[in-house]
């Protein structure tokens, strides 16, 4: 047997390895599967070829499929990341990305811009994410005091601002022009079709230093979650680095929400899914949430896109009609 | 020791910098003219189109009023209007087109309509060098530019001459005899069952009325205005017209509104009707039959001679 | 020679109530040291302002001749370890897993135990004799087995100092006896200092070397269990009627409850009967 002190980055080598293999084929199942029937060969021929290369498999390849699959998988390892690091944070198993009010907010700002008729790239990602950083402004200002994290008063400040931010959301969508409100109810279903390749270098130059930030924090967050006492006393300065949790992980959630809207269920069940397989040690499962959560999103995604007849269903609908019966699953064998 | 997640990531945005870098795929420039569409956007069009996508039910029904049926490639849902469109490619609802089932069709030319279809769907198809001709049937005005501009597109000017002509006489006759008759009954028109829905000034709807010979009681600022139930009983209509899709789950609510009415005058005199809702949803050439069938409704003593629409033959090229 | 700790003019008050009052305390590289008292004279409050955890109003605390606020909680950590008396339980790591956590203070942020540090562990683990549970969930253990593993955390924390809170208040005798045993070796082979807070003065009479009483804040005494646990100063201290005799098995004080009609908590002193 490998002796103690490998094995541990054997585990995250081998785990890491076996998720990425498995994003890998799901991201080439993604570009050469969707609505319309392309050729094969034509696809693998495009894709050597690179994004000038001419005709139209390449331009649904690179133009539609290569744009949207990216997406999906940064926005994927985005939430996962993002339940995993607030269910350590608040040391709570029901939390996930959105609890913190960031959703609500970023609804808020997107319906305004859609309302007003601007397009969703600048201008509704733009709005969404004010519109998010402000509700997190507002939670944390709720809360003062020098623990941002004591009780459960930050998580019911986010509950309460996500309940504020429905009913506005629910005034807005009454209200609405006829013509905009399939855009809005769209994108509150989370809608990956509005990925463009001018999206993505923006999108990935604010997730990928976060993802860096968050891989870093594995062994604090591991510490965290054995009581924030007990993690000062093991030498974490617990202050700082919950507040640059707190911050790193709403920006991540932020940016991800304001590009696809709210896909829901990928930041509550993939970092369950994955503890329970892994166990809870952050360092095999902070790499292990970027990969698996990419690969979920990005199967999801080509499920919701490729039903036949009916056009393109909402991202969010399938992740929650496949998350859910998981979850339950999961639930049950831990009963056990 | 580097992890596995970041490697992948930092391939991920190097290909994905190279996309934003080479981006911008364009097609060769097409043999065609510079033209301006019914929004003031200049577009650069082919000479004759052969494959064309309808981004609105509107849209291909005018497309097949001018005969030009057969240059169509696809269209969006619900294109159910002539019956020939049902067995076009469908490209996902008129509010969420799908842009790789429009690109899979190698169309050289798409018709949108601005009131409808999203700005970005619009971008994203000249990205893919689509080019994109946006109309604006808002109106009788609106559609009859409309058939006019798309005859010029398609090679169907003369059709679209005839057409339009036509639309023309039945208006200015239907005008005329609502005139002569010096009333003006009070119409309300519903859209909407739940929650109840009628048209403001702004409105389609509210020209036809007008042009009908009847005062809309919604008449205002707010172009789709949402009432309730004590607030038409106390506007007191004479004439009720509601909207509903015959014959599809929607019937239903036609009959349930039609059973909260009773109570209105309008009901003791036989004066609420149910119509075709495709024909006053849609701003395309059967707007004209909405026009006259408002008319009917609302000055039935009127003897108005049945509008005659053209039926153009499909040419095939 | 530098004491562990020297706590000098220590003051704290929680708003207007006054929970520490010039607290003046040594503590010997070494020693066993337990701290006695009723509830409210301060004992916990003492034992978080010396783990780094409260900032106190007033007064210096030095370790080993340091003071405690130029300390970061890095180096601090690689000094002093804590014990808590419970530990939060939602995710369930391994035996091994916790105890390597006693290693982070000596880790870079992104560097990986190595071979040394598993030893470390492992010797640990033997140490508090919890190394027969290496793989075994903390949610399959036994009150009294999750409080060893705790303990061989601290154990690996290689400090010099470990602070226990009521270490046994949840276990059985058996667990009793052989925690306090633990931390007996602890001060005997690896010369760690040991402060621990104690409801339980039998125990703190058989295994504390070095008794400090505690009363509404104050200091009434420190000292050995035969110089501070009389009946004189614990009456005075807890204010209910006690028989202090000599234990039969060891010859240290032992301290016997008198039932009756229990003392009077009215009232901040009770009277002499």
């Amino acid at each position: 047997m490998f002796p103690a002190h490998r094995r541990t980055i054997f585990k995250i080598g081998g785990t890491s390895l076996l998720l990425a293999a498995l994003l890998a084929l799901c991201v080439l199942l993604a570009l050469a599967l969707g609505p319309t029937r392309q050729d094969l060969g034509a696809l693998i021929s495009a894709l050597i070829e690179g994004p000038s290369a001419p005709g139209l498999p390449a331009a649904i390849l690179w133009e539609i499929r290569f744009p949207r699959a990216v997406a999906a998988c940064l926005a994927g390892a985005a939430l996962s990341l993002g339940g995993l690091v607030f269910q350590a944070l608040l040391r709570n198993p029901l939390a996930e990305p959105y609890i913190l009010g960031v959703s609500g907010g970023s609804a808020v700002g997107a319906i305004l811009g859609f309302m007003a008729g601007l397009s969703r790239f600048p201008g509704v990602s733009a709005l969404a994410f004010a519109g998010g950083m402000t509700t997190l402004a507002v939670v944390l200002f709720l809360r003062p005091g020098s623990n941002p994290l004591r009780g459960d008063s930050l998580l019911l400040a986010g509950v309460m601002v996500n309940a504020f931010c429905s009913a506005l959301i629910m005034f807005l969508v009454a209200v609405a022009e006829d013509a905009r409100l399939h855009s809005i109810l769209f994108w509150l279903m989370g809608d990956l079709s509005g990925t463009t390749p001018e999206h993505l270098p923006l999108l990935a130059g604010t997730l990928l230093p976060c993802f860096a930030v968050l891989l870093a924090m594995a062994r604090p967050l591991n510490l965290l979650l054995l009581g924030e006492e007990t993690a000062m006393t093991m030498g974490v300065n617990v202050r700082a680095a919950a507040t640059l949790l707190l911050i790193t992980t709403s920006l991540m959630v932020s940016a991800t929400v304001c590009s696809i809207g709210l896909v829901g269920f990928v930041g509550l069940v993939v970092p369950h899914i994955l503890r329970s397989l892994l166990g809870p040690d952050h360092r095999t499962l902070v790499p292990a949430c970027i990969l698996g959560g990419a690969a979920f999103l990005v199967l999801c995604d080509l499920l919701a896109r490729s039903v036949p007849d009916l056009g393109e269903i909402p991202a969010g609908v399938v992740t929650a009609l496949i998350g859910a019966p998981l979850f339950i699953l999961l639930l049950q064998r831990a009963g056990r | 020791m580097r992890m596995r997640g970041e490697g992948s990531g930092s391939a991920l945005l190097a290909a994905a910098a190279a996309v934003f870098a080479v981006c911008l795929w364009e097609a060769a420039p097409a043999a065609g003219r510079t033209v301006v569409d019914q929004t003031g956007r200049q577009v650069t069009v082919p000479d004759r189109p052969c494959r064309v996508v309808a981004l609105a039910p509107s849209i291909t029904e005018m497309v097949f009023a001018l005969g030009k049926g057969a240059l169509l490639a696809g269209a969006t849902a619900f294109s159910d209007f002539p019956e020939e469109a049902l067995g076009l490619p469908a490209v996902g609802p008129y509010v969420h087109p799908d842009i790789e089932r429009i690109a899979a069709l190698s169309p050289d030319l798409c018709l949108a309509i601005r009131d409808g279809n999203p700005l970005d769907s619009v971008k994203r198809l000249e990205r893919l060098g689509i080019p994109v001709y946006a109309l604006d049937p808002r109106g009788l005005d609106g559609v009859i530019q409309a058939l006019e501009n798309l005859g010029g597109l398609l090679g169907a000017g003369e059709e679209a001459a005839g057409l339009t002509a036509a639309i023309r006489t039945c208006r200015d006759r239907i005008v005329e005899a609502a005139a002569a008759s010096g009333t003006r009954p009070r119409v309300f028109f519903q859209v909407g069952v739940s929650p109840i829905v009628s048209a403001g000034s702004g409105t389609f709807i509210h020209e036809l009325i007008t042009l009908a010979g009847g005062e809309n009681v919604t008449a205002g600022p707010v172009p789709w205005p949402r009432l309730n139930a004590e607030q038409v009983l106390a506007l007191n209509p004479e004439v009720v017209i509601i909207t509903s899709m015959s014959g599809g789950p929607n019937q239903g609510e036609a009959l349930q509104a039609l059973e909260r009415w009773r109570a209105l005058s309008a009901a003791e005199a036989g004066r609420i009707h149910v119509a075709e809702a495709a024909l006053f949803d849609r701003p395309g050439p059967r707007l004209i039959l909405a026009l006259e069938i408002l008319a009917r409704c609302v000055h039935p003593e009127l003897e108005l001679e049945p509008c005659s629409l053209p039926t153009v033959a499909q040419s095939s090229k | 020679m530098t004491p562990a700790v020297r706590i000098t003019d220590l003051s704290h008050s929680y708003g207007e109530n006054q929970v520490l009052l010039e607290v003046n305390v040594s503590v010997d590289a070494g020693a066993f040291f337990t701290v006695v008292g009723p509830n409210g004279s301060g004992k916990t409050t003492l034992i978080r302002i010396v783990a780094g955890l409260v900032r106190p109003l007033r007064g210096t605390v030095e370790l080993f001749g340091k003071p405690l606020n130029a300390l970061s909680r890095r180096d601090l950590a690689r000094v002093l370890a804590v014990v808590p008396q419970e530990a939060p339980l939602d995710f369930p790591f391994r035996v091994e897993d916790v105890v390597l956590m006693g290693r982070s203070p000596h880790l870079g942020l992104l560097s990986l135990e190595k071979r040394r540090d598993y030893e470390i562990a492992r010797e640990a683990m033997e140490l508090a004799e919890v190394g027969h549970l290496r793989r075994r969930p903390m949610d399959q253990l036994s009150g009294g087995e999750r409080q060893r593993v705790i303990i061989a955390r601290a154990v690996c924390q290689q400090p010099r100092i470990i602070l226990l809170d009521e270490p046994t208040s949840s276990l059985d005798l058996a667990h009793q006896v052989k925690v306090m045993e633990i931390m007996k070796a602890l001060t005997r082979r690896e010369g760690i200092t040991v402060i621990t807070v104690s409801h339980d003065l039998n125990l703190a009479s058989i295994y504390g070397e070095t008794i400090l009483l505690l009363k509404a804040g104050r200091v009434l005494g420190t000292g050995l269990p035969r110089e501070i646990l009389t009946v004189e100063r614990l009456e005075e201290a807890f204010g209910c009627p006690l028989l202090v005799d000599e234990n039969p098995v060891v010859p240290v004080p032992r301290i016997t409850v008198i039932p009756g009609n229990g003392p009077d908590l009215r009232r901040p002193d009770c009277e002499e009967h």
